[in-house]
């Protein structure tokens, strides 16, 4: 007699060993982790120093090069010049700067606008964004900016808005920014920030060319009779103005009542500007500019604070990664 | 008479060519020359010019009224090797009796320039004749005088008509401009054959021009010809050149051709021997690698292989490099100066610059470098460039670029992309002129078009980092004027077509991240622009004389402007159907769209973008314009702020038309207000206006008020990812209550098709997310071939996403198909594989839930016989396993177990039946599904 066994529910099957095959997958080397310097404690590592290393660099190259005339070699950044050497400045360089960004990445997590400024942090985040633009990106999905962020793209990008973060609730909690001290800067900065501009009029030379028995079109000198243009500040002026006008405004806005310009060159032609007179429209009311204002208050008090943090920061450096640093 | 040549024809021929080649001379031959330029100048109107005259008046006045007649012949194109003599004749209309000098000249004068002012002084007299007070022809022998100048090499034969005797009234010559009686000079000379041309050399210079260089060993030539052919084909003439010329480029040419070239002179007097024949081959398109390392190279290599690398860019630049090119620098090293490698590729075969090895991107510094680009393109076309670092800093601003494409009265420059590119520290000029927005990061330039049309085509910038840049970061122009409306003759011969600005990352600009002017059509799209107008007012993108550009999924933050404009859009003067949508704007000086426009422009649509804690002007409408949309925008606006949500901001005349429909605006501040100027022809309509509304708030006939339950209005962070929040929820007051716009784009800022029921007012279209599909089945069909139906019980999906697990696995995705799809074929299977299946239906407003979890099965057929263990009777062609799924199918030959057999689970349809034998067993280790029969067969023992 045949038999029909049912053990009853299920059993444990042998199960595949799991894992992603995908030959696509982009295998992001390992972070150096090795620690550079410590800030208040926060530990600045070897992979983020080089992040601001490779940023600063031209600046170094340009510096020695222009100071001292050494052009770029294998060796210029061991190279010792007037007692010092390029890596040198640049590792004392790029250290300023990362003091900077970590007092503010401090005190942003205090302010409980970022749980994590580890680079390390940092590093993976920049991959999980980078694999959810990818995906995006092959599903027909939007991003904004680049496909996949460097480091330093994505770094400056978190970090501009943190900051813009960061003073916002500085202004909204440690600055305590009030009406009134926004207008006692409003009163202060309007002769130089918020002036409605001027009515200038100018008086436009166009250099004629020079004749004589030898034809020089190129020798311009005595001058036509003078136009008089007048720009008036109230009178709002598009982008895409014209582009001679434009000119003769920009350069008569650097000029005082009564100077000249030196010859500028448009169209194959030579000009000079005098201002001939130059009167004032007033101030922008406080309402106009209240947005101003307080942008810029925020902006100072911002400065301020962050620069004492700074002074108050304890920055040490570990001499025995710092001092092997190179590229 | 008849007969038979007694050579054959074609060596006739040799023999006819040979007579003509070696034609030796004509002695003795006269020739009559009439002048190239003359003219007569007179004291009293010393800036005259007579050059058209057909007079030539001379006169000696007593103090003044002075005339004198130039008169210029050229014997270069004579042949004539020996002077016998020379005689100028000159025919007198209004003659008296005086003597009439001629006089040596330099021949620095032309007909149409001599004025009394600039005429070179006559020099000593040649001859004099006694004219007679009556028209005619007067001659004046110059035999002696011609003869040295031909012995000076100098067959231009200028001369002077003077009297030194004072006449009144003029004497009247005719002039070359006359009908008849022209001057003549009547030659009577020994022509002799021009002398061979040697040396020629042939040299390809691209893939459709050779050049061809010879030496001009003729004194008396009247010009060369030049022969060419290919292969075995015979000389034919392609060129007839003047005399004096020592070299031609053959252009237009098909590419990878080889050309023999001949070269001779001629003249009057028969043709020059040939030159040496001269091959050259056009180039070919190819890939060929070059390698340029700073410390490492030479420029003394060959530049093929990184150990034979070239150093420097003076190298490079001196190159005019083979269509298909590559030029790779060494990752991490550094070039001081200016990249400018000459040559075009071809479509298909572009050429391009790119790094090698691994490292920081290779860096070209101009290191101040002024009014170029530290990397430099003109009349070029067909150049990618990629994963460079380019900068040009310097502590003074000044005329800098990093990037700059020129062309120049070229036609059209086609394919130039540029990729991947960080570009920093441009120190450029700071201000509002055209020259100041020249410097910065990239441009692309039309020089000038007065002699040809000039266009760029097929231009990308894509993936490029620009950053602190002094003034702008991205422009494109016509230096020579751009400022014409689109489609006038003057922009349709300076537009550019087919241009893309794509996820670019630019920030700290000190005016405008972009300026794109000219464009028709193209795309602004997926860039990041933050930190700019940090100098100067500006808005961050802007576009002039454009038509049809697309400004979308772009995200603008921080700028700085201090003044007006400071937004991140600007359409400005001369802007027609220009789109400006799914945008995302935030934390500006100014909002999210700018205008100024001219009355002309129309169409210009703002739609679909949202705006969050911009401080100054959200909507800007400026100057006369006829239409302008503004539509489903999101706009909100936090408690701390005080931006102008629409200022209406210039007065004047023209008219000024927009409308303002389906917006919604989360205005949190009570400082926020609206700034309505008289004049303009607004039409706000079906707008939500919630929180607090200022007292300048527009009247709106079919006006919300009521909260439109965003998600989490003014969570927005950074990117498109981060602006859920603003939403619908479900029980929006926005939804189905906007005016249904036409022509909308078919998305919203999210991408979910317009429109679901009616328009929904804001950003967001609400959807709901499809209905969950049910009835999985999924069937194994063949041994690689599972096949699963479902049942599709959604409206509104977008498509469907199969899943699949190993068992106990975790399920992940194997595929999608599109909307109102019910089957997917699974073809990447192993045998013997337990799968399990789901799917869900998806829409931009997120996924359904699952449908039933259901496990692929290995079928019966019965194909061939009733025996279980027959690989052939079973759909995955092998008997199923102890782990299998197993359906028993309705078929011809039920299946018979004779043996011991093992499954995992086991379905008999109805309609199918299954024997097992009395010496057979079946043991089922899961579940037992019986919808047909089962027969346990007696035809054994027990």
């Amino acid at each position: 007699m045949g038999k029909i066994l049912l053990s009853g529910l299920l059993m444990i099957l042998l199960s595949e060993a799991h894992c992603s095959t995908s030959p696509y997958r982009q295998v992001t080397p390992p972070a150096d982790t090795s620690r550079v310097a410590s800030l208040n404690g926060e530990w600045i590592i070897l992979c983020e120093f080089m992040l601001q290393a490779r940023s600063q660099r031209t600046i170094i190259i340009n510096y020695f090069r222009n100071r001292y005339g050494v052009e770029y070699s294998n060796d210029f950044w061991s190279g010792k010049i007037d007692g010092t050497t390029p890596m040198d400045v640049l590792k004392k360089k790029v250290l300023d700067t990362l003091v900077q960004i970590k007092v503010q990445q401090i005190c942003a997590r205090n302010a409980g606008l970022i749980a994590d400024i580890s680079y390390e942090a940092f590093l993976k985040a920049l991959e999980t964004e980078n694999q959810r633009r990818s995906s995006a990106k092959a599903s027909g999905r939007i991003i904004y900016g680049p496909v996949r962020y460097t480091e330093e793209v994505y770094y400056n990008y978190l970090f501009t808005n943190l900051v813009n973060r960061l003073k916002e609730y500085l202004a909204g909690t440690v600055f305590k920014i009030t009406e009134e001290k926004l207008k006692e800067v409003y009163d202060k900065e309007k002769d130089s920030l918020y002036r409605k501009g001027f009515v200038t009029i100018v008086a436009l030379k166009k250099l004629r060319p020079f004749k004589n028995a030898v034809s020089d079109d190129n020798a311009q000198t005595g001058t036509d009779a003078e136009n008089t243009l007048v720009f008036n500040d109230s009178v709002y002026s598009p982008e895409e103005g014209d582009p001679f006008r434009s000119m003769v405004r920009e350069t008569s806005s650097k000029l005082a009542k009564g100077q000249s310009s030196k010859k500028i060159e448009f169209g194959g032609n030579c000009y000079i500007v005098t201002v001939k007179e130059k009167t004032s429209l007033g101030f922008r009311s406080y309402d106009q500019c209240k947005s101003l204002v307080r942008n810029l208050l925020t902006g100072r008090m911002y400065e301020n604070y962050i620069r004492d943090l700074v002074k108050k920061a304890t920055c040490e450096t570990n001499m025995d990664v710092y001092e092997n640093i190179q590229f | 008479m008849t007969g038979r040549p007694l050579l054959p024809k074609s060596f006739m021929t040799i023999l006819f060519l040979i007579s003509a080649i070696f034609m030796t001379g004509i002695s003795g031959q006269s020739q009559t020359f009439n002048p190239v330029a003359d003219s007569y100048i007179h004291d009293v109107n010393p800036t005259t010019n007579y050059g058209t005259s057909v007079d030539l008046y001379v006169k000696k006045g007593t103090a003044s009224n002075f005339r004198k007649a130039y008169i210029k012949f050229d014997l270069s194109a004579a042949g004539i090797s020996i002077i016998n003599s020379a005689i100028v004749r000159m025919y007198a209309t209004n003659s008296t009796a005086i003597v009439m000098n001629v006089h040596q000249v330099s021949d620095g004068w032309t007909e149409t320039g001599i004025t009394w002012n600039n005429a070179p002084a006559e020099g000593a007299i040649i001859n004099s004749v006694a004219l007679l007070a009556s028209p005619g022809y007067y001659e004046w022998d110059i035999t002696s005088y011609v003869q040295s100048q031909f012995a000076a090499s100098d067959k231009l034969i200028s001369l002077v008509f003077y009297s030194a005797t004072i006449s009144s009234p003029s004497i009247i010559f005719s002039s070359r401009d006359a009908s008849v009686n022209k001057p003549e000079l009547v030659i009577n000379g020994n022509i002799t054959a021009p002398a061979a041309p040697t040396g020629l050399v042939a040299t390809a210079v691209s893939t459709s021009q050779i050049d061809l260089v010879w030496a001009d060993n003729a004194t008396n030539e009247s010009g060369y010809k030049i022969e060419s052919k290919t292969g075995s084909d015979p000389f034919t003439e392609i060129a007839s050149i003047g005399a004096g010329s020592a070299s031609w480029s053959n252009t237009g040419l098909p590419l990878n051709t080889a050309v023999t070239y001949r070269v001779y002179a001629y003249n009057g007097a028969g043709n020059s021997n040939y030159s040496n024949e001269a091959t050259a081959t056009t180039m070919s398109p190819g890939i060929t690698t070059y390698f340029v390392d700073a410390t490492g190279g030479n420029d003394g290599n060959s530049g093929l292989s990184p150990s034979m690398a070239w150093k420097s860019l003076a190298k490079v630049n001196g190159i005019t490099f083979n269509p298909g090119s590559r030029i790779l620098f060494k990752a991490g090293e550094v070039w001081t100066g200016r990249l400018y490698p000459k040559g075009s590729g071809l479509a298909g075969y572009p050429n391009s610059i790119d790094m090698y090895g691994t490292g920081t991107k290779p860096i070209i510094n101009g290191n101040g470098l002024t009014g170029t680009g530290v990397v430099y393109l003109y009349n070029q076309q067909y150049w990618e460039i990629s994963n460079l670092e380019i900068t040009n800093d310097a502590t003074a601003g000044d005329d800098r670029r990093g990037v700059r494409i020129e062309a120049e009265n070229f036609g059209t420059a086609n394919h130039i992309y540029l990729k991947n590119l960080a570009i920093h520290n441009i120190k450029g000029l700071v201000g509002q002129g055209r020259t100041e927005k020249r410097t910065g990061g990239i441009g692309f330039a039309i020089v000038d078009v007065s002699i040809q049309e000039t266009h760029f085509n097929d231009i990308l910038v894509e993936n490029c980092v620009i950053t602190s840049c002094d003034n702008q970061g991205i422009i494109t122009e016509c230096v020579s004027g751009d400022g014409f409306d689109p489609y006038s003759a003057e922009w349709n011969a300076m537009k550019i077509t087919n241009g893309a600005i794509r996820n670019n990352t630019i920030s700290d600009i000190s005016k405008n991240a972009m300026i794109i002017r000219l464009f028709e059509g193209g795309v602004v799209e997926n860039n990041l622009c933050y930190n700019t107008a940090n100098g100067i007012t500006g808005n961050t993108i802007f576009s002039a004389s454009c038509s049809g550009t697309v400004f979308q999924y772009n995200e603008g933050y921080g700028n700085h402007s201090p003044d007006y404009d400071g937004s991140l859009y600007d359409a400005d003067l001369r802007s027609p159907n220009t789109y400006w949508q799914y945008s995302y704007s935030h934390d500006n000086a100014h909002g999210l769209f700018w205008t100024c426009t001219v009355q002309a422009d129309v169409n210009v649509v703002c739609r679909y973008n949202i705006s969050q804690n911009d401080q100054g002007v959200i909507f800007c409408i400026n100057y006369p314009v006829t239409s302008i949309k503004v539509y489903n925008n999101t706009v909100y606006c936090p408690a701390n702020l005080s931006p102008i949500i629409i200022s209406e901001r210039n007065t004047g005349g023209g008219t000024r038309t927009y409308t303002f429909n389906n917006n919604l605006i989360y205005n949190l501040s009570p400082s926020a207000s609206y700034d309505w100027t008289s004049g303009y022809n607004r039409t706000i309509d079906y707008n939500c206006f919630w929180g607090i509304h200022p007292s300048t708030e527009p009247s709106d006939p079919h006006k919300i008020t009521a909260d439109p339950k965003l998600a989490g209005a003014g969570s927005g962070g950074i990117g498109i990812n981060s602006v859920d929040g603003y939403k619908l929820q479900s029980n929006s007051s926005c939804i189905s209550k906007g005016k249904v716009i036409s022509g909308n784009g078919g998305k919203d800022y999210w991408g979910n098709p317009l429109y679901n029921g009616l328009p929904d007012i804001g950003a967001h279209e609400y959807t709901q997310p499809p209905n969950a599909p049910t009835n999985l089945t999924p069937v194994v069909v063949s041994p690689g071939l599972i096949t699963l139906n479902w049942t599709d019980n959604s409206l509104n999906e977008t498509g469907f996403r199969i899943e699949r697990k190993n068992n106990n696995g975790s399920f992940s995705l194997i595929g999608t198909v599109g909307p109102d799809i019910s089957t997917f074929s699974n073809t990447a299977i192993s045998l013997d594989t337990a799968y399990v299946y789901r799917v869900c239906a998806v829409n931009t407003a997120g996924n359904s839930g699952y449908s039933n979890e259901s496990m692929a099965t290995n079928q019966w057929t019965g194909t061939t016989d009733s025996d279980w263990s027959n690989g052939n009777n079973w759909a995955a062609g092998v008997m199923p396993d102890t782990v299998a799924y197993v359906t028993i199918a309705p078929s011809s030959n039920n299946p018979v177990i004779v043996s011991m057999v093992t499954l995992r689970s086991l379905r008999i349809a109805p309609g199918a039946l299954l024997t097992v034998m009395i010496y057979g067993t079946l043991v089922i280790n899961d579940n037992l599904i019986i919808s047909g029969e089962t027969d346990q067969g007696n035809t054994g023992s027990d």
